[in-house]
């Protein structure tokens, strides 16, 4: 089935530099803001015409498993997630940053973007066509309970008042209605300005609210960006693989999760690395440790988002329903090239299949060495650029960034007015990462929300269609668990010390 | 000495703002279908109620330590914004490539802190031509994005 033939095609010479070469595009591209990894693969899917299948499908999957990797780098720099998923990279990357450790921030990503992308690679090659009918059992009411279970993050990311992280996320759920709605199709919130129907653009939200923030503060200041130790300390490696081994069931636990999700279509690695980010902190015995600087949030939101890549090929390749946004880029190529892909894909057409998966797993181990070298790189210059010519210099990228995403000066308005209210809300309390949480999952819950209140209505029993399904029901008591574990760990922890003081 | 900080007043002043910006999305709502305003009209309920439970609880609460707030220039922050929204205003006026050459080395000297020096002014003026040429290059010949161009460039 999966033999040595098609190992040792992966490993021809040809395939092994298109992989060095991708992950190199990819992460290049996926850690300037504003240029995901959708639009890596989209730009680069015409290099690949030319090759044989295997081999463009080699060089898609390593560009867009370098650029999930390297969105890390502007997250954990200067607080503004390269891509969307790199969203939860900041709660945690950015403050070991600004405490010294950005260099050692940057290595964690990287081992646990490797270790997640291996897994997520592994499960494409033993377990696709099995995995891919749980793609099928999962409808809108599902969907609806995933994004309220990301929303229950709020709780974790409030920063010490929950009511104010509450309201933050209903500003961030209103900000996402703004424009045509998904089901029905009002428009909504325009106040009347045309350009407002094409609704608030997610990646230039999020540049907003966490980049301009940053900016407006690097400027009131005459403190260096990020402290930086005196000498130079290199990769730190054995330090991040000793840290990587001591939570490596969190990496496992994550790297699965980002699997999971990346089967389902749609939903996507910023899905994803918000669930693990939110069951690792959850799951810690350190969890006050988040949005601190832990290196197990860097290590949960990054193994999970380079996992979709091996996740969302599972329906992609198996049902030819794409899992994430580059997967349907990557099935347009595939038609191009003649592959047609389908449950008959994995028997008749083995040898472009398992030749690709070995590829793409060469691929995440050559991201190692390469996302060392380049986090290396981006550490280095940004900590050696004189603030006077990092602030233009992040300034400039949040404005083409957001500008280039749909060719939109309204997009970078926006981003601009959102940077500063989320700076004004910030100073009072109100963090950033409630009202973005908002803006990502509010369309996914609103689709859900409004399509199982429609299937409710026929059926005659909406209440019933939303708590009543098997896969409903485990999410519901998933969310639940996020948001009442940490009260429930502290009573129990005070209990136990009681007990403990009575002896 | 630990000062008391009676009431989070800001927060309260907020608040009230968010529970009124609920209010205009609920009103919004009557104008909307039944599927397209079932979700606003939700989430604006929703942010009412945290909002008044926040009041309450702000109102009722015992005072708490004061926390230090990080103050910096306040002008400097101003002056980054309001380049900012004059450069992204006058984009698809002047054009891209003009314009941002003038905001960073305007923003250049809006973060300097040290002593100005010709060579440092000199420094950020090859920055600007550098970062803004590359990504130009990058963004409207190789990637394809058609930047403005304005009435300059």
């Amino acid at each position: 089935m999966f033999g040595i033939e098609h190992l040792l095609a992966a490993l021809e010479p040809f395939n092994l530099l298109l992989a060095i070469l991708g992950v190199a595009a990819g992460t290049i591209i996926g850690s300037l803001p504003g240029l995901s990894a959708t639009m890596a693969v989209a730009i680069l899917v015409p290099f690949t015409f030319a090759m044989a299948p295997a081999s463009a499908l080699i060089m898609l999957g390593a560009i867009y498993t370098g650029a999930i990797y390297g969105g890390a780098y502007a997250a954990i720099l200067v607080n503004t997630p390269g891509t969307p998923s790199a969203i939860a990279t900041t709660f945690d990357g950015y403050p070991m940053a600004r405490r010294g450790d950005g260099d050692l921030a940057v290595t964690l990503a990287c081992i646990a973007s490797v270790f997640g992308g291996l897994v997520g690679a592994l499960f494409l090659l033993t377990l696709a066509p099995p995995l891919a009918t749980v793609a099928l059992k999962f409808g809108p009411i599902e969907y609806f309970w995933l994004a309220i279970f990301g929303l229950t993050l709020i709780a974790a990311l409030s920063e010490g008042n929950t009511l104010k992280g509450l309201i933050g996320g209903c500003l961030g759920l209103l900000l996402s209605t703004v424009g045509v709605a998904v089901v029905g199709g009002d428009i909504r919130y325009t106040l009347g300005v045309v350009e407002m129907q094409g609704g608030i653009e997610v990646v230039s939200g999020l540049i907003g609210l966490y980049c301009v923030p940053v900016i407006i503060d690097l400027v009131a200041t005459a403190d260096p960006h990020l402290k930086v130790s005196g000498k130079s300390r290199g990769f730190r490696l054995p330090e991040a693989m000793a840290i990587s081994w001591r939570y490596k069931f969190n990496l496992i636990r994550s790297s699965i999760i980002g699997t999971l999700v990346g089967i389902l279509p749609g939903a996507g690695g910023s899905v994803a690395g918000l669930v693990a980010y939110g069951e690792a902190r959850r799951a810690s015995t350190e969890s006050e440790n988040f949005g601190k600087g832990a290196p197990e949030g860097i290590q949960s939101t990054e193994s999970a988002n380079n996992a979709t890549v091996g996740g969302g090929f599972i329906p992609t390749l198996v049902l030819g329903i794409p899992g994430t946004p580059p997967d349907a880029v990557i099935l347009g190529a595939l038609l191009i090239q003649g592959v047609r892909t389908g449950p008959a894909l994995f028997q008749q057409g083995g040898d472009v299949v398992y030749t690709f998966i070995y590829g793409l797993l060469l691929a995440t181990v050559l991201m190692l060495p390469v996302g060392l070298l380049i986090g290396r790189y981006a550490y280095q210059s940004i900590i050696r650029l004189p603030k006077a010519i990092l602030v233009p210099g992040v300034a400039f990228l949040c404005v083409i960034g957001s500008y280039a995403i749909r060719n939109s000066m309204t997009d970078v308005l926006i981003m601009l007015v959102l940077g500063v209210i989320g700076w004004v809300l910030g100073r009072f309390g109100f963090a950033a990462s409630p009202i973005v949480l908002g803006l990502i999952l509010g369309p996914i819950a609103e689709q859900g929300f409004v399509q199982g209140r429609l299937i409710g209505g026929a059926k005659g029993d909406v209440l019933g269609e939303f708590l009543g399904r098997p896969i409903s029901m485990v999410i519901i008591a998933l969310s639940l668990l996020s948001l009442f574990y940490p009260m429930l760990a502290k009573r129990m922890q005070l209990k136990s010390k009681g007990v403990g003081n009575a002896d | 000495m630990q000062t008391e900080n009676p009431r989070d007043y800001a927060g309260i002043g907020f608040a009230v703002g968010f529970i009124a910006l609920g209010i205009w999305a609920i009103t919004e709502t009557r104008e909307m279908s039944d599927m397209g305003a079932t979700f606003p009209r939700t989430i604006g309920m929703a942010m009412i109620l945290f909002a008044v439970t926040f009041i309450v609880f702000a109102v009722m609460r015992p005072p708490r330590a004061r926390v230090p707030v990080e103050r910096g220039s306040t002008p400097r922050r101003i002056a980054l914004v309001a380049v900012t929204a004059v450069w992204i205003l006058l984009l698809p006026v002047a054009g891209f490539y003009v314009t941002s050459l003038a905001a960073f080395v305007l923003l250049c000297f809006i973060a300097n802190y040290d002593p100005l020096s010709t060579r440092k002014v000199a420094t950020w003026v090859a920055a600007a031509f550098g970062v803004v040429t590359g990504f130009y290059l990058l963004f409207a010949k190789a990637l394809l994005v058609p930047l403005p161009t304005g009435a300059i460039f």
